[in-house]
């Protein structure tokens, strides 16, 4: 077990590597000059030279690379971004509490519809709660979560006014000078992106847990147990469950990793300043430590995660050998 | 989004919107639009509560509250309710609010016969900061030095003061700027050479009185004093932004709020319209959705229905000196010729090109020099700034015939992607265009990679659409900058038009060493000579600022510089 | 011979069903059901499936003859700009009438979609050619590369498998949108010229290159799982036996059994990709203008949510019918071709 948790570090770093080298280098094949950026409109090629030492921006991409990595490796600093100046790691974290909000939040809100619908409708399939669950299901995928956003948010947001249209609050509390901080603030202002979130995603959990359910209990052993005279609840909960609940993990791992990588749209639809906006910005001012900072961040969450559920697989099911 | 709304998007100096002494109210410009012929932005002092909180938000953002490095037109707005400096503009709409006025200076500064050296008297503890610490000679000496220092690496602070002796090389602080000396109560500035808007450069934001202790820091400080009516009490990054009166404040400004609270930063437009609309929210610079502004001016502008009855107008459309045109591209072939490009102006529909862009957007028209920009009075119109009539086009073919050129021509448009409001425009303009005989091919850029990709000599594009916001108040800021032949790098130009005739450039280069009228009035009528000869843009419009008030807010006076002003607002009683 | 073991091998778990020996058609009144045969009556019976084809059948009818017959029916195109269709600075209401260049009056069906006066209608009709060009395209190229992919990884395990999987978390964690910015500013523009005689609109080649880059892991990881099961499966074994090279076995032995999941799998991923256009058209790096995408009226759409609500309602319908189209067809071919299957 230790020796496969060293490899997956050791391409972990592998990994991380590759993508943070392959995003410089994709930043700057495109024909925009940030030191020009920072420095402005007016400014005279004079002093965006001076702006571009002073960003780094002069030096060979190999050596701006070396650069990053040294500042990460030795003072686990992100940089500072070319716009706001402020540190990258100051801006991730003030992004990550929204994003994490949203998606842990909402992967509860999916995995609490999820899994009773999916293990109902297995039990009872062709069932009218089957067919209704697969029909919501469905819709759910097939809508664009985008448009599903605006239309609750015009709805409940602007006409019905009963939550509001965007933005978020601090779970902890207003700071001097914000009006909305606190948990009821927090959790207004959550429920509608966790509730869209949490469609598309329940739309397709649903869908696996019934289908691994339905091939469980289709399986030999579950038969067996029956015949030995088991509960059903006994027989779902030891042998079914387990069993169908294994990919599951997997793929919920997965997702949330991705997802901490930033929940794009949500965050753009409901004005969340968190990842996926902060993402969003640093492409469009063509910031590349922000840019860098973010994608360190993701290759972190999906390496992290992915090891997590690899391990934690390994570790249910014993026939699945490491290595 | 707007063009130069995405210009902000971009960068940090790109996103920079300066206004100084910029246009008064409409009072100047066209006048061929219901738009540009309401009343000046601002209203009569009102019954009013002393003191009260504002609640404020803002669409966009500030970038810094350290007077080093903001630029924005959002920071410089905050900064104009807390700073205080040598001159300042006054608390006026219209005309007189573009007249410099001292403010900690006793007077205006006296002036050496050479034009280089000026001498200001800043009487001691005349302001205060909210700290109790008094503001002196030194106190400005400390803040222009502070903004040369390269460790501050203000690189617009900079810009605007490297005419001052010594600061080209200055190491920064503690060391003192050769050209800064402080005598008493007497602060001097040697220039390098004669600068006739220095004093407009010396009354920007980078000049705001900052305490003596203010640490050079490159990131920008997250708390700073201020001295004026307002200060800076609590500022979250990117979240929210408080001003609180300041209790130390003895000038003659009008501060009837106890606080004003920008309690969102980045609000959805609709949401903040809606705030706005039922009292949540009392003022939102930049809240305007482009869909409402024409509901919004229905009801609530100079003559709105919401108006007529309560007398309280809540919606304003001013004038800012910021320039949307087509840059033609002289050094291709499809352009070369005066006459071509003279047709394009006589062709296109400037007012439908507007109109994506939402009612109130701006002020058609076919000036170079914006209205709100001095010098513009001294420059005629020469093309249909209304909708094209049939002559109108009628002409323009006869120009195209007599040019020469082969019609159906196909030229290449540079624009900007992922605004619709501008491809709706480029739609508009392909319309025009056929119609003479051009066939206009647009190639939508990322608005960075956009005007970069202009800037590069031998460029393959014949049309930039672009637009340009005014650095400070003068014609050589759009002339010069824009249009002058010398101006012409191998890449990160601004002079999209590659437009290098030698008699402009020599005119123009001329024009910059006067001053006064004499100036404005020499730039004015180059611009008219060019346009009417040898155009090298197709100008349609100016935009406006649009904003939209609460029902509770009152005293508003839209200032020339720095739009609407918070340091006179007050909640009506 | 090979043939043979193709029809008696079946994939996956569907023995028993189907014909479990090699008896071929004689002669006689009693003929076995081919595999495919069976699937096909299978399909037939479940009535949702078939109707979901059926909409999909309409769906690409109407984008491709019913638009054009539209424009001619009501007399004006989707990207012809109509000042007359600007009512007080908002776009003309559903079922207006408008005056147009010439003077006629012409109707707009569901309205105008901007400030312009270009007609939604229309461009909804034009959009469905767009999204689907963009959706279909995009799914066969990610499929081919994560067929390609995610049967190497399977089949030859160890270090190209993980190869394989490093690489899908190299995608998942890859900035999506700096990617789109720089393919359309760099080589965006030589993409766009592919117009496959003017049958993509501009731009349709960029979309689908990212979208292909950014969605080949979900088929390759599908095919990945298929394969590890399938490789320990005697028919491969028996192949071996023969003397079949790596290369034959996946080619001839493999592939048959993956066209199942291939074929389920693409419809759910052209649903997806659909979604995925749109989002991209959301960020700001969709289909350049003037042409529409049912991504670009959405997101364009927003501007006028306080004044034109409708006009989010349309695109966004249309999006969700369609996908919800090749979902359900995607479901019941699954149904079909392997009732036991677990996908």
């Amino acid at each position: 077990m230790v020796r496969y948790v060293i490899r997956r570090l050791l391409w972990a770093v592998v990994l991380f590597i590759a993508v943070t080298l392959v995003t410089y280098i994709i930043f700057f094949l495109i024909p925009v000059d940030p030191a020009r950026l920072a420095a402005g409109k007016s400014a005279t090629p004079a002093e965006v030279k001076a702006v571009a030492h002073r960003l780094y921006l002069d030096r060979p991409i190999y050596q701006q690379y070396l650069h990053f990595l040294g500042q990460l490796v030795l003072h686990g600093s992100l940089g500072y971004s070319f716009n706001d100046r402020q540190s990258v790691n100051s801006s991730i974290f003030a992004a990550a509490p929204v994003t994490i909000s949203l998606v842990l939040g909402g992967a509860v809100v999916w995995m609490l519809i999820a899994i009773p619908v999916g293990i109902l409708s297995a039990l009872r399939p062709r069932s009218i709660l089957d067919r209704c669950a697969m029909v919501g299901v469905l819709g759910g995928i097939s809508a664009h979560p985008v448009w599903i956003g605006l239309v609750a948010s015009y709805i409940f947001g602007y006409r019905l006014g009963v939550l509001p249209i965007q933005g978020y609050c601090n779970l902890r509390g207003a700071a001097a000078g914000q009006i909305c901080g606190g948990p009821i603030d927090w959790f207004t202002h959550m429920l509608m992106p966790w509730i869209v979130f949490a469609v598309l995603y329940s739309a397709f959990y649903v869908r696996m847990i019934r289908a691994n359910v339905m091939e469980t209990l289709n399986e030999d052993y579950v038969r067996t147990a029956r015949a030995k005279g088991a509960p059903e609840s006994l027989v779902l909960r030891r042998h079914v469950l387990r069993n169908a609940m294994l990919p599951v993990v997997t793929m919920l791992g997965m997702d949330i990793a991705i997802a901490l990588g930033g929940a794009v749209l949500i965050e753009t639809v409901f004005g969340l300043p968190g990842l996926g906006y902060l993402a969003i910005q640093s492409v469009q001012q063509f910031d590349l430590p922000k840019i860098i900072g973010v994608t360190v961040f993701a290759s972190v969450m999906v390496i992290l995660f992915n090891l997590l559920v690899d391990l934690l697989y390994a570790w249910i099911d014993p026939r699945i050998r490491l290595g | 989004m707007r063009r130069p709304g995405l210009w902000l998007a971009v960068g940090a100096l790109t996103a920079g919107i300066v206004l100084l002494g910029a246009a008064g109210c409409g009072s100047s410009s066209g006048g061929n639009n219901s738009v540009a012929s309401q009343a000046p932005g601002g209203q009569s002092v009102v019954p009013h509560v002393n003191g009260g909180t504002l609640k404020a938000a803002f669409h966009g953002d500030i970038d810094f509250i350290d007077p080093a490095l903001a630029y924005y037109q959002s920071s410089w707005q905050v900064e104009y309710a807390t700073c205080v400096k040598l001159l300042n503009y006054p608390d006026k709409s219209g005309d007189a609010g573009k007249v410099l006025t001292p403010e900690a200076a006793s007077a205006l500064p006296t002036v050496s016969s050479d034009g280089k050296t000026y001498t200001f008297t800043v009487p001691a503890g005349k302001y205060k900061f909210n700290t109790g610490e008094p503001v002196t000679a030194a106190t400005f000496q400390h803040a222009i030095e502070r903004d040369l220092s390269p460790k501050q690496a203000s690189y617009f602070g900079a810009t605007f003061l490297t005419d001052i002796q010594g600061a080209t090389g200055y190491k920064g602080l503690p060391a003192h700027v050769s050209g800064i000396t402080v005598s008493g109560d007497k602060l001097t500035f040697k220039l390098t050479q004669p600068d006739a808007g220095f004093l407009a450069k010396i009354a920007t934001p980078f000049a705001c009185a900052i305490p003596k202790n203010t640490p050079v820091n490159s990131k920008g400080v997250q708390s700073i004093a201020g001295a004026g009516p307002y200060y800076i009490a609590n500022w979250v990054q990117h979240r929210s932004l408080l001003l609180k009166r300041n209790p130390n404040y003895n000038g003659p400004r009008p501060h009837y709020l106890n606080e004003i609270d920008f309690t969102q930063m980045t609000l959805d437009k609709n949401q903040g319209t809606l705030e706005l609309k039922n009292g949540q929210l009392d003022y939102c610079p930049d809240c305007v959705a482009f869909s409402q502004s024409f509901q919004l001016n229905q009801e609530f502008g100079p003559d709105g229905s919401s108006t007529k009855q309560t007398g309280n107008q809540r919606f304003f459309v001013t004038p800012a000196a910021i320039i949307s045109y087509f840059a033609l591209n002289t050094a291709r072939p499809a352009f070369k010729n005066p006459l071509v490009r003279e047709a394009v102006n006589w062709a296109i529909d400037r007012p439908a090109i507007e109109k994506p862009y939402g009612y109130g957007y701006g002020t058609p028209g076919d000036k170079i020099l914006p209205p709100a920009l001095p010098g513009s009075q001294f420059e005629k119109s020469v093309y249909p700034i209304t909708s094209p009539t049939a002559q109108d086009i009628s002409k323009a073919k006869a120009l195209m015939k007599q040019s020469g050129v082969k019609t159906p021509m196909t030229v290449i448009e540079y624009t900007t992607a992922g605004d619709p409001s501008v491809a709706e425009g480029d739609a508009v303009l392909t319309a025009n265009l056929a119609k003479i005989g051009i066939k206009v091919k647009q190639k939508a850029f990322t608005r960075a990679v956009q005007f970069q990709a202009e800037g590069v000599k031998g460029v393959a594009m014949d049309i930039a659409n672009e637009g340009w916001i005014e650095d400070y108040p003068d014609p050589y800021d759009f002339m010069n900058i824009l249009l002058s032949g010398d101006n012409i790098p191998k890449t990160g130009g601004n002079n999209f038009s590659y437009f290098n005739v030698p008699k402009y450039n020599q005119q123009m280069d001329h024009a910059n060493t006067l001053s006064g009228n004499a100036r404005y009035q020499a730039y004015g009528s180059i611009a008219t000579d060019m346009m009417k000869n040898n155009p090298p843009w197709a100008p349609w419009l100016y935009t406006n600022n649009l904003d939209f008030f609460g029902p509770n807010v009152g005293c508003t006076v839209d200032t020339p510089s720095y739009i609407m002003d918070l340091a006179t607002m007050c909640l009506r009683k | 011979m090979a043939s043979h073991q193709e029809r008696t091998a079946l994939p996956g778990a569907a023995v028993g069903v189907g014909t479990t020996g090699a008896i071929e058609a004689d002669a006689g009144d009693v003929r076995a059901r081919g595999y495919w045969e069976q699937a096909w009556r299978r399909f037939r019976r479940d009535r949702i499936a078939v109707l979901s084809g059926i909409v999909i059948i309409l769906i690409v009818l109407v984008a491709f003859i019913g638009a054009p017959i539209a424009v001619h029916v009501l007399g004006h195109g989707p990207n012809d700009i109509n000042e007359n269709a600007i009512i007080n600075y908002q776009p003309a209401g559903p079922w207006s009438h408008v005056q147009d260049a010439n003077g006629n009056s012409t109707l707009y069906v569901l309205g105008a979609s901007d400030l312009v006066g270009r007609d939604e209608f229309l461009r909804v009709l034009y959009g469905a050619q767009v999204s689907l060009e963009v959706a279909v395209t995009a799914t066969i190229v990610g499929l081919l590369i994560g067929v390609i992919m995610g049967t190497l990884a399977g089949f030859y395990g160890g270090l190209t498998d993980t190869l394989v999987s490093r690489m899908t978390e190299i995608v998942m964690a890859f900035p999506l949108l700096l990617f789109a910015i720089a393919l359309a500013s760099t080589v965006g523009d030589r993409l766009n010229s592919y117009t496959f005689f003017g049958l993509f609109a501009p731009g349709v080649v960029t979309l689908v290159m990212v979208i292909s880059v950014f969605s080949w892991y979900y088929p390759a990881r599908i095919v990945r799982a298929q394969v590890l099961s399938l490789r320990e499966k005697e028919f491969v074994e028996a192949a071996r036996m023969v003397g079949g090279s790596n290369y034959r076995i996946m080619r001839s032995h493999l592939l048959p059994h993956l066209v199942g999941t291939i074929i389920v799998y693409g419809t759910l991923l052209v649903a997806t990709n659909i979604l995925f256009e749109a989002a991209l058209s959301y960020l700001g790096v969709g289909l350049p203008p003037p042409n529409a995408s049912w991504g670009n009226l959405l997101s364009d759409a927003v501007n006028y949510y306080t004044t034109q609500p409708w006009l989010m309602v349309w695109p966004g319908l249309a999006i969700l019918i369609t996908a919800l189209a090749f979902n359900l067809l995607g479901d019941g071919l699954r149904d079909a071709i392997d009732p036991r299957s677990t996908l």
